[in-house]
């Protein structure tokens, strides 16, 4: 398992329940934060000893399916153990890799910016409304700086990073990597520049907070700065993030859509938040299988997890939970409706070497262009340049 | 006559070669504990680096296939970010060997007199050194030097700029010098234990020739110290390329790599990007840049190392 305190505490509860049911059945859970999960992970696997149920994410699903380190699960279902028959197709969907299943949705996400209304309306700022535009986005980040600053107060938390880029090329019709996922996807550098020259407008206007104010946070939602007031709009989250989100501002904040592009396509689809596999190893499939089906179809369990990874997939349960929701679990149910009619398909899982690449645009394309130290012309370039080279070992 | 004193003689020699055989053997049993863990905990994992290095094993794909030196070539013809790592390591080495080094010996000389309570000091000012490594420590100091720290509070007072220290392009990298010079604990208590073994008299016989201070440190404290100084310089030297936790913890290489140790690297090569033959080949460069680094000490030592048992100076 992997992620915030928060996620470890609910699931950990989950586990006990699931154990006081089922007393035979003994479950030991093993906790990391999300940055040393996966390098975790890969030592566990090259050991041979990963554990019986493991979290696994959309982006390395591909990777690992890849190296037989997944079993699969359909035998399961066919034979009942792992229940699925209250699960409409479109949630399972992506945890299938040539007709077996590799991995079980428990949470769909979607992809989503979050905003403080009333710091909106404080700064006699428009709210944004579905369909809102990158050059909107531009002009309110200004404004908000404008009327809410003098202390420390900006527009928008900016996110110049590979998350936004990806949408901005579905935006474009294109996708970040080739089918066969040796080469980078699309031909246009300007496609980039442009992306780039978002944030670099909005840093340059003031809209945007400069670095040092979110760079202390890195990926901890817990401590982005929309959380102590010093922005009114944070990029790039997913939609259960706002859960975490909510709960450390102790304030009410919203959901909202990304920008649209104008003539450009729709760049939202469903993401599987989180998958639980079962690793090819294990000696308890079976009974890992049965526990899965517990986690998605156990209204019990998933009042502790209250949705915590993203929104249920079992309709008996999503629908009982959004009756009973928070705040915040409300709006997020909300939203991943409202991001479902402003969708497409999701693209094909990452290929190798993807993490290498999301390093490499963090390094040298997401950080200068926050500190000003390079142009989106160079760095677009230069993306392309050292991306290629390592996708080219994939051929 | 003759071939009985030989049978006799070939008798006692494979007895004593049966005793001493038995001997060995107990010395051996004796020795086990730390011979099994030095074969397969340092022994044995080197000889595998050293193979994945020739290979392209990526940790979750067995077996690996060999590629001979491509991974060496690799680093050094077509890799930006091995570069950096060597830059980044090489200033923070230069930049923070010399000042802890100073610094502990300043230190060392203060509790190097006889006044009330120094046993205390010097305990306390070891405190940072046993938490030296430790995750803790570099957690205060992300929060020390973050944008809400003390740091920023403390010169808010003067008026003084303030930034967030550990994310700034230009000011990460010192503020993670700062912290490893902090950590002065451990050269200090040997430069300490060298201090009081210089003998008194040295001292009392050049100020009654007039020397001041100055000059007595320079003429005798320098070159009788110059062995523990020696010492430091090469443990503190190995320590510093092999730097990792303050980097991977506070900075984790960031930003723009502009604290990316060859540690981090190293490590973000191998469970980041799962490139353990690459990995492994970083870190035989690792141990040879070590190595020659050690043997130019050493070379140098010669014309700076003064020991007493080859006649001082």
């Amino acid at each position: 398992m992997g992620g915030s305190q928060d996620r470890h505490d609910r699931t950990l509860e989950v586990i006990d329940l699931y154990m006081e049911e089922n007393p035979k059945v003994e479950i030991s859970a093993e906790f990391t934060g999300w940055d040393g999960y996966w390098e975790k992970m890969a030592t566990q696997a090259a050991g041979e000893n990963l554990p019986d149920i493991v979290q696994m994410d959309y982006k390395y699903l591909a990777e690992y399916v890849g190296k037989d380190l997944l079993a699969d699960l359909s035998g399961h279902v066919e034979s009942g153990a792992l229940d699925l028959s209250d699960v409409e197709d479109t949630y399972v969907g992506g945890g299938y890799i040539d007709d077996q299943l590799f991995a079980v949705n428990i949470g769909a996400n979607a992809h989503a910016i979050a905003v403080d209304n009333a710091m909106f309306e404080k700064a006699g700022v428009e709210p944004f409304e579905p369909g809102y535009t990158y050059e909107d986005l531009k002009q309110a980040a200004a404004k908000l700086s404008e009327n809410l600053g003098g202390d420390g107060v900006y527009g928008v938390h900016p996110m110049a990073g590979v998350m936004g880029f990806k949408h901005y090329l579905r935006q474009n019709g294109q996708w970040l990597y080739s089918d066969d996922g040796t080469k980078l996807g699309y031909e246009d550098d300007q496609i980039l520049e442009d992306y780039l020259q978002v944030t670099v407008d909005m840093l340059e206007s003031g809209g945007a907070a400069p670095p040092e104010v979110f760079m202390d946070a890195d990926a901890n939602v817990e401590q982005f700065p929309i959380v102590t007031e010093e922005t009114a709009i944070t990029m790039d989250i997913h939609s259960n993030q706002l859960i975490a989100l909510e709960s450390s501002a102790g304030r009410p904040l919203d959901l909202m859509l990304q920008p649209t592009l104008e003539g450009g396509e729709l760049g939202h689809y469903i993401k599987p938040g989180q998958f639980l596999s079962v690793s090819s190893d294990s000696q308890q499939q079976e009974e890992a299988a049965k526990f899965i089906s517990f986690f998605t179809n156990s209204i019990e369990a998933n009042e502790i997890l209250n949705a915590e990874r993203g929104v249920p997939i079992a309709t008996a349960v999503r629908e009982h939970l959004k009756e009973n929701a928070s705040d915040a679990g409300k709006k997020m149910f909300e939203y991943v409706e409202l991001a479902q009619e402003y969708s497409r398909e999701i693209d094909p899982p990452d290929p190798q070497g993807a993490t290498e690449i999301e390093s490499l645009f963090e390094n040298e394309v997401q950080d200068p262009i926050h500190y000003g130290e390079i142009t989106p012309e160079e760095a677009a370039a230069n993306f392309r340049e050292k991306a290629s080279e390592i996708l080219a070992k994939n051929e | 006559m003759a071939e009985e004193i030989n049978e006799l003689n070939q008798r006692k020699n494979t007895g004593k070669l049966r005793s001493q055989f038995r001997l060995d053997l107990i010395g051996f049993a004796f020795i086990a504990p730390w011979l099994i863990g030095f074969l397969s905990f340092i022994i044995g994992p080197m000889i595998a680096s050293l193979y994945f290095s020739f290979t392209n094993y990526d940790l979750l794909s067995a077996p690996p296939s060999w590629i001979g030196l491509d991974n060496y070539i690799n680093m050094f013809t077509n890799d930006d970010r091995f570069w950096k790592a060597i830059r980044v390591t090489l200033v923070f080495v230069f930049g923070s060997v010399p000042l802890k080094l100073a610094f502990a010996l300043f230190v060392a000389m203060l509790f190097n007199t006889k006044r009330r309570g120094v046993g205390v000091y010097r305990t306390l000012y070891y405190v940072p050194s046993i938490l030296g490594g430790s995750v803790a420590i570099a957690v205060v100091w992300k929060q020390l030097f973050g944008r809400d720290g003390a740091v920023n509070d403390i010169l808010a007072i003067f008026g003084i700029p303030t930034t967030s220290w550990v994310t700034s392009p230009d000011f990460a990298l010192s503020t993670l010098i700062l912290l490893v010079i902090w950590q002065f604990g451990s050269p200090m208590l040997i430069f300490l234990a060298g201090l009081k073994a210089i003998p008194y008299e040295l001292y009392e016989a050049a100020s009654v020739d007039g020397a001041n201070p100055f000059l007595q440190f320079i003429k005798i404290t320098l070159p009788m110290l110059s062995p523990v100084i020696f010492f430091n310089l090469v443990m503190q030297t190995i320590q510093g390329f092999m730097a990792f936790t303050q980097s991977f913890l506070i900075t984790n290489g960031g930003p723009m790599d502009n604290t990316l140790f060859y540690a981090v690297y190293l490590y973000e090569k191998a469970f980041a990007h799962f490139d353990m033959g690459y990995a492994s080949a970083l870190a035989w460069i690792l141990l040879i840049i070590c190595g020659l680094f050690t043997a130019f000490i050493f070379r140098t030592a010669k014309s700076w190392v003064h020991y007493e048992s080859e006649g001082g100076n």
